[in-house]
């Protein structure tokens, strides 16, 4: 219950529930020009839209920003004060982070698909498999989210301050990654979780991932621990 | 019976002691740690709360270990740091209520709280509109809000005007009748405020320890 009750916190942390929605609409903005370019507006350009270079990036600065908000800001501006005030433990302020990022992370991108795709034919509802799909593409973006979580997580913990955590973000996210792939690997990555179907899609990513994954892990055992250790910061 | 015993306690930051072989024994009641900036009051309270670990020797609050069992002694416990930031994007009475469901205490003390403090008056306005006396006095309300055993208090009478100071005041006085143990860091001391236990700080030790009344 009281788990529930941080991630409601958190959810409302900064308004960062606002930068979601925010997100929401720069989703659907990017996948209505399928329409203006005369691509056929139908579900399966949607999902196609994948390939383009404005989802996985929009995907990952907003799971930056998320972390940033949720970790550096709260911790480096000595918001960390009030959770402690709530007398929650440090394992379950991680798992309520945690819980709320996929929340803020994942939902937008899939509500913006779902809704864009209803709205271009509104008998989409009706075809076998759209709701098994949605749920599949939910569940890869929310597993996309997490792979991203421990570095961005650690990035935070180790920054402390959101101007530093932010700059460092988005200079790997422009400057390091591409298709061929950079520590994080968000385009292959995004491609396998959000492209293919789901079952495949984690075979494959265990397979050319699996050391990515590994460090990924190491990562989140890095974040967790810094996190348990840590004291709280004053501003 | 003892309510917070530190043995030996100490805490360093960096290159620096904040705090160094302090052994202390309070029972309840009112008990103010006196001294100039930078002393170690402050950090012996934050120690005490389980906001920071201690570098050395060992600290017991209501049988607690504060730094591994916050969420048990939080249940029976509450406080105020001075300086702590508040929320700006919510109201005050918005965050007094997310605390008071977080921490599981009905609202309406804080309700009845905030109209002694006067606080009711402006807390539906968001907290980034008030001024540092405004702020301080829904801070002092994020701990008195709350039912507990022990209340930490940290340079609770800055900031605030004397009306406030003298309410603040019967409110001590009231809550060390009813049994409590209250913790006052303080460089100010109001006239007429009467504690069981002054401990001054200076450069991080314990320099004196006095019981004036009823301690234990």
């Amino acid at each position: 219950m009281k788990l529930l009750k941080l991630v409601k916190w958190y959810l409302g942390f900064f308004h960062v529930w606002a930068f979601s929605l925010a997100l929401f609409f720069a989703y659907i903005f990017t996948y209505d020009r399928f329409a203006i370019l005369g691509v056929d507006p139908s579900w399966d350009s949607l999902l196609s839209g994948a390939e383009s270079l404005q989802e996985p990036v929009l995907m990952a600065a907003h799971a930056a920003l998320v972390a940033a908000i949720l970790f550096s800001f709260e911790e480096g501006e000595g918001y960390s004060y009030l959770r402690h005030l709530t007398g929650a433990g440090r394992l379950q302020v991680l798992a309520a982070k945690w819980l709320a990022y996929l929340l803020l992370v994942a939902p937008p991108l899939v509500a913006a698909k779902a809704l864009l795709s209803v709205s271009w034919d509104y008998r989409m509802l009706a075809r076998p498999g759209f709701v098994q799909a949605l749920a599949e593409l939910l569940a890869g973006a929310a597993l996309q989210a997490s792979y991203l979580f421990p570095f961005y997580a650690l990035w935070a913990l180790a920054t402390k301050r959101a101007t530093y955590f932010v700059m460092g973000a988005f200079l790997e996210l422009y400057l390091l990654e591409s298709f061929w792939g950079g520590p994080l690997f968000v385009y292959g990555s995004h491609f396998m979780l959000l492209r293919l179907p789901l079952g495949p899609a984690l075979a494959r990513l265990v397979r050319d991932l699996g050391l990515r994954l590994a460090a990924s892990l190491a990562h989140l055992a890095a974040a967790a621990y810094l996190e348990l250790r840590g004291e709280v910061k004053w501003k | 019976m003892e309510v917070v015993v530190a043995e030996n306690l100490s805490k360093r930051f960096g290159f620096t002691w904040a705090l160094r072989g302090v052994s202390l024994k309070l029972g309840r009641g009112l008990h103010l740690l006196l001294g100039p900036n930078g002393s170690g009051k402050t950090t012996f309270l934050k120690l005490a709360l389980g906001m920071l670990k201690p570098t050395s020797g060992l600290v017991r609050v209501l049988g607690f270990d504060p730094w591994r069992e916050w969420p048990e002694l939080s249940k029976r416990a509450a406080f105020a740091m001075e300086g702590a930031p508040l929320p700006w994007w919510m109201s005050g009475r918005a965050l007094l209520s997310e605390l008071c469901s977080m921490r599981g205490f009905p609202f309406a003390n804080a309700e009845k709280l905030a109209g002694e403090l006067g606080v009711s008056g402006y807390w539906e306005r968001p907290i980034l509109t008030y001024s540092s006396g405004m702020a301080k006095r829904v801070l002092l309300l994020t701990a008195l809000s709350f039912e507990a055993e022990l209340y930490a208090l940290d340079e609770p009478f800055t900031l605030v005007d004397k009306a406030t100071i003298a309410k603040l005041m019967r409110m001590l006085e009231e809550l060390k009748s009813s049994g409590c143990t209250i913790l006052v860091a303080t460089h100010y001391l109001p006239e007429g405020l009467e504690a069981d236990t002054l401990v001054r700080f200076e450069e991080g030790r314990v320099v004196s320890v006095e019981n004036i009344g009823r301690a234990g």
